[in-house]
């Protein structure tokens, strides 16, 4: 007995030296494991989504050794105490139970088991909350600037000054728990196994691999089920927590799979992610930063982790060497915003990435926008392929503009300062900046100023957790749909035409299908793909932080909806209104604009106001890159001869010699057009950095040649001098300002150039007048643009000559846009206008329209008729085109209707030399008034109001009423405004067709019909001078053009916003017209449905589709007049292969299109 | 043409115009004494964040005067301030003898720019009123100009924003030694 004992004692001592060594070896190997098993635990998601993510977390940001083995000292002492200590008492009560009682082996491996476990708790749970500790303390300190401890006796020093030697027992009920149970489950699987592979062995003892494979079967059994407990006592020992409140907490933030965070890496060691709980796509970053009394502005913290390329150290202070992390900051702090205590100013910075390093920098690297020059410049330029192929014409890809990048980073910065009497200095001045690839980032202002407030207000230990909050809250958010709606450019282009509210509240009425049509999402969607409920109101999303709980934030916050426009206006939506501000800039730029050479219209522009908010500034500054097209990123549209415009919201005068470095000649960016805003005048004393200085405060815009610096000093002395010295100054002054209009009367022409004002000029001064909202600036904007085109583009009839053009430009290298703003010295501000496809469209309207208004102006009586014929093959071969565009693919359709919506009155090129006449003097509200027969215009409202009143739709519906059989009127009175002038001198065309009608001949009912060329024109009028031409043929032509007017208006009123369009933007007349038209397509379709002639099999394609097209009927109310009992009967009996066929139809319509173009529209008769 | 009308003028009425610089530590009452100048009330201070730009009529002279923040990272922008400047002010506190030599090397490294060597400087030993506060002589000798500054003109004026004391007796300093120009 007594052998068996010190036999006991001496296994049990080599048991526990063994047992020793085998555990510390064994904690070594699985330290890191449990270092990433801890870290995922007590971290929460949003830090760590995945295993992976925390592992390489880890490593990247400590290495190995401080990251995965920090504390490793505690568990290698822990691990002989634990052995001895779990072996020792084992032992012994299994002894014990095995001699005094008579309960079964396992019954007594698993009672002796757990009590070994609860022995063992007891050393282990000091042991372990040390080691929790220190796996979690490098992650607070890159976090918090606190200082936490990194060894071991430190540790344990401040747990005792902290919570006394009680608090080494932190988490105790947790270790209790799982050591208990899980050495209960560990040893009773251990017993288990041993015993299975006892059985099938000869010998009594076991083999290594044995043992191993118990032992490692014992591990998993306990670690799984033990894992939830584990997961408690990990956050109880690192957040200082009771049991169930820890569990209520994980199961409150994380749910049940908060309790298995980290299981993963713990049981098999590496595996499939737990799913990922939240995006980071809608903000990237967020940095905090304050003004240190010492030091002056520094960042704080910056969360999930640095900005690549703006490294801070431990403690949140800058690092002297870095200098675009001091920029951040002062950026992040700007000037002067001391002044106003308690009222919460923002700003706005860029971020670009550089491509090479991965690194985010203040400026952009030249290979940022490399990549699209050419493409861009090739796109503009005027093609010389002018025939139509219905298939490649228009190619579908355009640039995407507003494509959301990810190397460009906006950052929305708030700032405030308190008057706190605590601080030596009396104030606060604190501010967080969230950094999103979105473009709509204003939508986050109110939730970013409050979060401010409460990080200015709370605590300094619960700041971290605020900015934490506040990232987990917008992240939270599933904001796919508002990017996908704003993606889709065309369609967003669309809506940005339609200037009627009454139109957008019809297209974004849910009920009506439009808009989910359009976006394709389900109307009736109420969550997010996060489950946060979501809602789109009054052509708004809604969503609401549902599913986001707030550790420190107050719940008020997650109560604030975020909004955001469906409608994306610009390419940076902003708050601006363009009215107060930049069209009074404009109107001061361009004329200085048209002062200088052409080389030269790449210039630097700084804006400055002291007494404007900085957000103002920041805004300006954007607006003035969505009208030039560009908003500073990869993608966008380099302004002059490829190369970009750069943009800096605001800029701190720390980043004056960067920028400097970076305009200086050798630069990719030394011919940049460059936008500053900043808050500091001392701006205008570093004249080399700027060609025009814009002072906002007074409205003055100064120039940095001499003349301008004479004017400038000038000025100073008007606002200085008392007023009795102004009156002598005014005379100077206005002598100056004339000496410097004319400092180059060397040569006519160029000094012509000077002095006139554009259209563009003038029309901004109309706009300056009254107050309009942004959408009619832009609308205004866009028709002038395409009018402005349109004077670029070679007119149609002078084919030859116009094509040496082209060719004499492209070989200069001058894309149209460029040339564009070379004529006119205005901004592109519509660059998709210069698609190709969108060229194409603006020149075929303007072919239809010049001839409608040749037919209209023709002095018919004395016109022959095939004057009229060939006019009227123009036009048909013009609608004709624009029929498969609209076939050819949505995207065109898309296009066509975007350029009707803004397609301007002509009058004005036609009228005016846009490239050189002086608007000046001009008043274009009484030449409008007298040209088109208007109400008088009294003011230049009015005058607004009807230059964008104009639009392409009733131009293509005019001649639906073209009718040669109405004895008294060739166009009916009712007819657009502009032909109203037509009425009083319309003369009977019967007349004319009848004298004609003797001479023609059936043999020439078909015309060749390719028509618009001057070559056509030449075979009609040989055919006329062989009087073959008659009034059939003529009457024939036109119920064709009626044909295609009318089917082209059914293409579009089948777009999913057509039949609100043509609702809308076609008079009554033309409307009904085009509903009597379309029912007559529509009955003779049917009818051939229903006796299908056998010689027109490929009819049958295009049956379906007049089904369609009669559903959409039932959408027009007008046509209720007619039931149509065939009609009704498609209704009932084909509904879903509708669609399909549709596009068949198409495609079968354009096959036709191209093989005999006069084929396509069956007639009839 | 502006500037010689502005100059005819200035010679008729005898008022004239500079840009005047104030620098110094953070800390130092830049701010106090500006709006002393201007306001002659003391605003609630708070660290200057950029710069205050005020002009102060002072006998026929327009001084433009330009605070700028002086905390550690502020000061090498000052730089960008120094075009055009006619006069330096450097603004020391006097009570904070431990930073004095700071003071003094960011003095120095401001007066050897070369865009600064034509400026007057004027040194106020500001917060006089504080018990501690260095005599005007002691930081003239501390910051050894008159060794150091051959061809400059300057001049040490003890100042107490709070009362006053002393402004109007450096402002009419570098008045009366840069009327010449």
């Amino acid at each position: 007995m007594s052998k068996d004992i010190s036999n006991g004692f001496h296994s049990a001592f080599w048991d526990i030296l063994f047992g020793s060594i085998a555990g510390a070896i064994g904690k070594t190997i699985e330290y890191p494991f449990d270092t990433v098993k801890v870290r995922m635990q007590t971290q929460g998601s949003q830090i760590f989504p995945t295993t992976w993510s925390c592992i390489k977390y880890t490593y990247e940001n400590e290495g190995i050794i401080r990251g995965f083995f920090q504390g490793i000292g505690s568990p290698l002492i822990g691990a002989s105490l634990e052995h001895a200590c779990l072996f020792l008492s084992y032992n012994q009560c299994f002894q014990f139970l095995l001699a005094h009682t008579a309960l079964s082996y396992l019954v007594v491996v698993l009672i002796s088991g757990a009590f070994a476990g609860s022995c063992t708790s007891l050393v282990l749970t000091p042991v372990e909350l040390i080691k929790c500790q220190l796996q979690v303390s490098n992650l607070r300190l890159s976090l918090e600037e606190e200082e936490r401890h990194t060894s071991i006796i430190p540790t344990i020093k401040a747990i005792l000054k902290e919570r006394g030697i009680w608090g080494l027992w932190q988490g105790q009920s947790g270790t209790f728990v799982r050591e208990s149970i899980g050495s209960l489950v560990w040893f009773g699987t251990f017993e288990n196994f041993k015993s299975m592979f006892l059985s099938k062995n000869d010998k009594d003892t076991l083999h290594t691999w044995q043992l191993l494979i118990s032992g490692a079967a014992a591990g998993i059994a306990f670690n799984s089920s033990m894992f939830p407990v584990d997961t408690i006592k990990s956050i109880m020992q690192t957040e200082h927590l009771g049991f169930f409140e820890t569990a209520r907490k994980i199961r409150k933030e994380h749910g049940i799979a908060g309790f298995y965070r980290g299981i993963a890496i713990t049981i098999l060691r590496s595996g499939p992610s737990l799913p990922i709980v939240h995006n980071d796509d809608n903000i990237k970053y967020v940095v905090s930063a304050e003004f240190d009394n010492k030091q002056g502005a520094i960042l704080k913290y910056q969360y999930p982790k640095c900005i690549p390329g703006f490294k801070t150290n431990t403690y949140g202070t800058y690092s002297s060497t870095h200098e675009q992390t001091l920029n951040i900051a002062s950026l992040m702090i700007p000037d002067n915003v001391e002044r106003y205590p308690g009222r919460p100013d923002f700003s706005m910075f860029i971020l670009y990435k550089d491509k090479i390093n991965q690194e985010y920098k203040l400026f952009p690297t030249g290979n940022l926008f490399h990549d699209n020059h050419t493409t861009q410049i090739n796109e503009g330029t005027i093609p010389e392929e002018e025939e139509i192929d219905a298939s490649s014409k228009i190619s579908e890809a355009s640039t995407i503009y507003d494509d959301d990048s990810d190397d460009t980073l906006f950052f929305l910065n708030v700032v405030n300062t308190i008057i706190d009497e605590s601080n030596e200095r009396g104030a606060i001045i604190q501010a967080i900046a969230m950094g999103t690839t979105m473009r709509n980032f204003l939508i986050f202002k109110p939730l970013l100023v409050m979060t401010l407030h409460y990080y200015m207000t709370y605590p300094r230990e619960d700041r971290l957790q605020v900015l934490i909050d506040f990232f987990v809250m917008i992240n939270s958010l599933d904001m796919s749909l508002l990017r996908r709606t704003h993606s889709r450019y065309r369609f967003q282009r669309i809506v940005q035409s339609i200037n009627d509210i009454d139109v957008l509240k019809k297209i974004f009425d849910l009920n009506m299908g439009n808009c989910s049509r359009i976006m394709k999402f389900n109307p009736n969607t109420t969550k997010d793909s996060l489950g946060n409920t979501l809602t789109i109101e009054n052509g708004k999303i809604v969503q609401y932080f549902t599913t986001f709980h707030p550790v420190v934030l107050s719940d008020f916050l997650i109560q604030l909806p975020l909004r955001a426009n469906i409608i994306k206006t610009e390419p940076i939506p902003l708050e601006l209104n363009y009215n107060n501000k930049v069209l009074k800039f404009l109107s001061l730029l361009i004329p200085e604009l048209n002062k200088l050479d052409s080389e030269s219209m790449v210039r630097k522009l700084v804006i400055n106001s002291t007494i404007h908010s900085k957000d103002l500034i920041s805004q300006f500054v954007l607006s003035l890159s969505n009208l030039m097209g560009g908003h500073s990123h990869g993608n966008s549209v380099p302004y002059f001869k490829g190369r970009p415009v750069l943009f800096f919201p605001y800029m701190d005068i720390s980043m004056v010699d960067a920028l400097r470095g970076h305009i200086e000649p050798e630069s990719d960016f030394s011919n940049s057009f460059v936008i500053i805003g900043t808050a500091n005048p001392i701006f205008k004393f570093q004249p080399d950095i700027w060609d025009f200085y814009y002072d906002l405060d007074n409205e003055l815009l100064y120039n940095s040649d001499q003349a301008g610096q004479e004017r400038l000093t000038l000025k100073q002395e008007l606002r200085n001098g008392t007023s009795s010295f102004k009156k002598l100054l005014v005379k100077p002054h206005a002598a100056t300002i004339g000496a410097i209009l004319n400092i180059d009367e060397d040569y006519n022409e160029s000094s012509f150039h000077r002095n006139r004002t554009g259209l563009t000029m003038k029309i901004v001064q109309y706009l300056q007048d009254g107050m309009h909202d942004n959408e009619t600036v832009m609308s205004v904007f866009r028709r002038i643009c395409i009018l402005q085109i349109l004077t670029l583009l070679p007119v149609e009839g002078d084919k030859p000559k116009s094509a040496t053009t082209v060719k004499k430009e492209s070989s200069n290298g001058l894309s149209l846009k460029d040339e564009y703003v070379n004529t006119y010295r205005d901004f592109v501000l519509v660059p998709y206008l210069f698609d190709y496809n969108n060229l194409q469209i603006i020149k075929q309207m303007r072919t239809l329209v010049l001839s409608l208004d040749t037919l209209k102006s023709l002095d018919l009586p004395m016109t022959p008729t095939d004057k009229i014929y060939s006019e009227i093959c123009i036009i048909y071969e013009t609608l004709k085109s624009f029929f498969i565009i609209a076939c050819s693919s949505k995207q065109n359709l898309d296009s066509l209707i975007t350029i009707l919506l803004n397609f301007p009155d002509l009058q004005l090129s036609s009228t005016f030399n846009l490239k050189k006449q002086d608007f000046g003097r001009l008043n274009l509200e009484k030449i409008y008034e007298s040209n088109r027969k208007q109400d008088s215009l009294n003011n230049s409202l009015d005058f607004i109001d009807n230059f964008i009143k104009v639009n392409g739709f009733e131009y293509i519906a005019t001649f639906l009423s073209f009718s040669i059989n109405d004895t008294n009127t060739l166009f009916s009175p009712t007819l657009h405004l502009k032909y109203k002038t037509v009425i009083g001198r319309s003369r009977s065309l019967k007349n004319i067709f009848s004298l004609n009608q003797i001479t023609s001949s059936n043999a020439n009912l078909d015309f060749p019909s390719s028509g618009a060329s001057p070559k056509k024109r030449n075979t009609i009028s040989n055919s006329n001078k062989n009087i073959t031409a008659g009034s059939i043929v003529l009457e024939k032509r036109i119920s064709k053009i009626k044909r295609v007017i009318t089917k082209l208006l059914m293409k579009i009123e089948r777009h999913p916003m057509g039949s609100i369009l043509i609702q809308k933007y076609l008079s009554k007349e033309s409307r009904n017209l085009f509903v009597s038209f379309k029912n007559d397509i529509v009955k003779t379709r049917t009818m051939m449905f229903e006796k299908p002639p056998s010689k027109f099999n490929s009819r049958h394609v295009t049956l379906p589709s007049s089904r369609s097209k009669t559903n959409l009927n039932n959408e027009i109310s007008t046509i209720a007049e007619h039931p149509d009992i065939s009609r009704d009967m498609y209704n009932n009996t084909f509904d879903d292969s509708v669609n399909l066929s549709m596009e068949t139809e198409v495609t079968g319509t354009i096959t036709n299109l191209n093989r005999h173009p006069s084929e396509i529209f069956y007639d009839a008769e | 043409m502006g500037s010689s009308i502005s100059k005819t003028l200035g010679k008729l009425f005898g008022s004239r115009e500079m840009k005047i610089l104030m620098l110094g530590l953070d800390n130092a009452g830049k701010t106090t004494i500006l709006y002393k100048l201007k306001l002659n009330k003391i605003k609630t201070s708070t660290p200057t964040v950029g710069f205050n730009v005020e002009t102060v009529s002072y006998k026929n002279v327009k001084f433009n005067m330009w605070d700028v923040g002086g905390q550690e990272r502020l000061r090498p922008l000052w730089r960008h301030y120094f075009p055009a400047t006619t006069a330096l002010i450097f603004v020391i506190d006097s009570s904070d003898t431990e930073r004095l030599n700071e003071a003094k090397e960011e003095l120095y490294s401001i007066i050897s720019e070369k865009e600064m060597e034509n400026v007057v400087l004027l040194v106020w030993a500001n917060k006089q009123d504080l018990k501690n506060a260095m005599k005007p002589q002691e930081v003239s000798d501390f910051l050894q100009l008159s060794e150091n500054l051959k061809n400059q003109l300057w001049c040490v004026i003890g100042s107490n924003a709070l009362s006053g004391q002393g402004l109007l007796e450096g402002l009419s300093w570098i008045s009366n030694n840069t009327s010449k120009k």
